[in-house]
């Protein structure tokens, strides 16, 4: 098999000395998004990974787009709808991913296109590892881009000192005003000084690779078909059912659960039952479902979703 | 999770009689809820545990 090499030696060199075989920021394509694809600046997660807060939110929108660069199908889109002091969206990156970086230089790459200043900030924590310094944490560098009416790339250079146990990468605004806008994709890490020429191509992955990266820290359920299997059951007494969820990837800890929409038992019974958890580990999730009258004891039960909308989101995002 | 977004938190019955509680129910000030395992490494907890240390108290289970 022949290797062939393009473009000029420095570029041939950042692929070959790639440390990571995988990327080290997730879904930084924003290809992933199984909590949904549009909300408002609240401060929570949407497109897998990405936290995004706006400090007005009902004026703020965020969504996943099809608006990209050449080379990307989506990417991350905000705006404003009225007035809002500021507004961010990053990334903290697990401490058993970015530990190769301890002591070296990295780049930040990505491409953008706005009407207003972008910030970059890099954040970072020295207590325990992985503490949340995500929009909170002490700011190691930061940069600021100018509006770009089209895409295009930027690399930010900068350096992981040895004793950092938490990082995040995050991109913020100023004050916004109704139209404003951001779109943000192809967010990439890499070890190393790197400009825009220099620096490696975006690590692609297939989306069920990726999808498998993003669930370590997410695994939503949503209802795609009335009354769908959910997950199978046992009678605890006349009133409520115990099931589990068994995580095809395992989470990075024991994951925090909400359960939005309507929940039946498969025959019988039409009347919604309330959920909550019973036991929570990285590989599994036992869930009580609660509706008078609806079980037996020892009786094995399929839950199923009812007609609205409905999912069960499991989270251990950093 | 957000600190100043919680409006309760209370413990969820332990899974088996005479055990610990080992989830407590966090209700947000929009009245979502998330149930959150009592673990160190969940951010969410550990959210929890800040809300707590600013003399904010977990109610008990029924």
């Amino acid at each position: 098999m022949a290797l062939t090499l393009h473009g000029t030696v420095a570029d041939n060199t950042a692929v070959l000395d790639r440390r990571s075989a995988k990327p080290l920021i997730i879904n930084g394509d924003f290809a992933v998004a199984q909590r949904g694809t549009s909300a408002d600046g609240t401060s929570a997660y949407l497109i897998d990974r990405w936290k995004k807060q706006a400090a007005t939110t009902g004026n703020v929108a965020v969504s996943q787009d099809t608006d990209a660069p050449t080379g990307f199908i989506n990417s991350q889109k905000m705006l404003a709808s009225g007035a809002s002091s500021f507004f961010q969206t990053g990334q903290q990156i697990e401490y058993k991913n970015f530990y190769p970086l301890l002591g070296k230089a990295a780049s930040l790459s990505f491409y953008y296109k706005s009407d207003v200043d972008v910030i970059i900030r890099i954040r970072t924590g020295t207590g325990g590892a992985d503490s949340v310094v995500l929009f909170a944490g002490s700011v190691a560098s930061t940069a600021t881009v100018s509006p770009s009416a089209d895409w295009v790339q930027y690399v930010h250079n900068f350096s992981v000192a040895t004793n950092v146990t938490s990082l995040s990468i995050e991109f913020a605004t100023g004050t916004l005003a109704n139209t404003d806008f951001v779109y943000l994709a192809g967010v990439q890490l890499e070890q190393g000084t790197f400009d825009a020429n220099s620096i490696a191509p975006f690590q692609h992955e297939s989306f069920g690779d990726n999808l498998a990266r993003c669930q370590r820290y997410c695994t939503a359920i949503t209802k795609e078909a009335n009354y769908g299997p959910v997950m199978m059951a046992h009678g605890v007494d006349a009133n409520t059912a115990r099931g589990a969820y068994f995580f095809r990837t395992p989470m990075r800890s024991a994951p925090s659960f909400t359960a939005t929409g309507d929940f039946i038992r498969s025959y019988g019974s039409s009347t919604a039952a309330s959920s909550a958890t019973a036991v929570s580990t990285r590989f599994s999730h036992s869930i009580d479902w609660t509706v008078s009258g609806a079980f037996a004891l020892d009786e094995g039960i399929l839950i199923t979703f009812k007609t609205g909308d409905a999912s069960l989101i499991y989270s251990a995002e950093l | 999770m957000d600190k100043d977004n919680i409006k309760t938190v209370k413990k969820l019955p332990p899974v088996m009689s005479g055990e610990d509680t080992t989830i407590v129910r966090v209700t947000l000030q929009d009245d979502a809820w998330w149930d959150v395992p009592m673990v160190s490494d969940n951010s969410d907890y550990q959210t929890v545990q800040e809300w707590v240390a600013d003399g904010n108290t977990i109610a008990e289970a029924d």
